[in-house]
């Protein structure tokens, strides 16, 4: 990562007061994904240190605090919009999605049930 | 030609459409709404929206039932073992009948007794009457969020018959043609 970046990153860090050296995910929420995120947190938040969540709605917001309010306090933070990207190590989907073009997503749709492929394509 | 635009939500690319519309056709346009909130937004853009507001007065099992009627005809009209209770009554709980708006037919009924000649409603996933309207009508979808998922491909893969569809960008075009239909992209008209 050329120093830029890095200094980029680290001052988005400072501001959500993330430590610099670990390891912090991005995550698109939406509530259609309900089901693969909750399947797949336990392994994302292992992999990770903190975890930035991106709702896609305000809906989402709501229906995020009251399934895992408890683990956004201790383990994570609700960011209003992706323009904290930077911030991340990694950004995660649960499924291809328009808002996230032009980003460098991984996408956790490995049985395809969004069909994230064909829509993507 | 009279339009009427039905607002079950304020997207964007349909107010825009409605002013560019009523400065065409100088007024000869209806506009309807469904709840408070976006009959206030329309109000800031100018626009004098007609609410329509179907309350639905049915108790919960006559909204079961006729929530049963529309989606659970005939197979599961057996109650549980040694009880009483019909197994659809159960069933209804789901997430289905949480997104079952009873209203939902009143408010076609009402929109349906105006007179108009094209219909432009949003492709609002969340509201049933759209595509309600889609079926049965001459009707103009215009895009109201983003088109590329899975259940918006599985609503348009219901080849419901769109006069055309007015989207926002060159993919999502391309992705609604695709499937048939007839698009373009919406261009502001600039004065």
């Amino acid at each position: 990562m050329d120093t830029k970046a890095e200094s980029t990153k680290n001052k988005l860090r400072d501001a959500l007061g993330v430590i610099h050296d670990l390891p912090v995910a991005m995550i698109y929420y939406e509530s259609a994904t309900q089901f693969e995120f909750l399947a797949l947190l336990p392994q994302i938040a292992e992999a990770y240190y903190k975890l930035l969540i991106v709702p896609a709605s305000t809906i989402a917001e709501r229906q995020l605090k009251t399934i895992i309010g408890g683990f956004i306090r201790n383990s994570g933070a609700i960011i209003t919009d992706l323009s904290f990207a930077d911030a991340a190590d990694a950004i995660l989907a649960f499924r291809y999605s328009p808002a996230l073009q032009g980003m460098q997503v991984q996408i956790l749709d490995p049985l395809g049930r969004w069909l994230s492929q064909e829509l993507a394509s | 030609m009279t339009s009427l635009f039905c607002f079950t939500t304020p997207a964007p690319l349909l107010i825009s459409l409605a002013i560019e519309q009523s400065h065409k056709t100088g007024g000869d346009c209806i506009y309807v709404d469904f709840d408070d909130q976006t009959h206030a937004v329309l109000k800031q853009s100018q626009l004098s929206p007609t609410p329509i507001r179907a309350t639905d007065h049915s108790n919960w099992r006559q909204r079961d039932t006729a929530f049963k009627e529309i989606a659970m005809p005939g197979i599961l009209d057996f109650p549980i073992p040694s009880t009483e209770l019909p197994v659809w009554q159960v069933i209804s709980l789901d997430r289905l009948n949480f997104f079952y708006r009873g209203n939902a037919q009143k408010e076609y009924e009402l929109i349906t007794a105006l007179r108009w000649d094209v219909a432009c409603i949003p492709l609002d996933i969340h509201h049933p009457l759209p595509w309600k309207l889609a079926r049965n009508h001459r009707v103009v979808g215009v895009q109201a969020g983003p088109l590329r998922t899975r259940e918006m491909r599985d609503m348009l893969t219901t080849h419901i018959h769109f006069t055309s569809l007015i989207v926002e960008t060159a993919q999502d075009m391309a992705f609604v043609n695709k499937y048939g239909y007839q698009s373009r992209i919406y261009q502001e008209q600039t004065a």
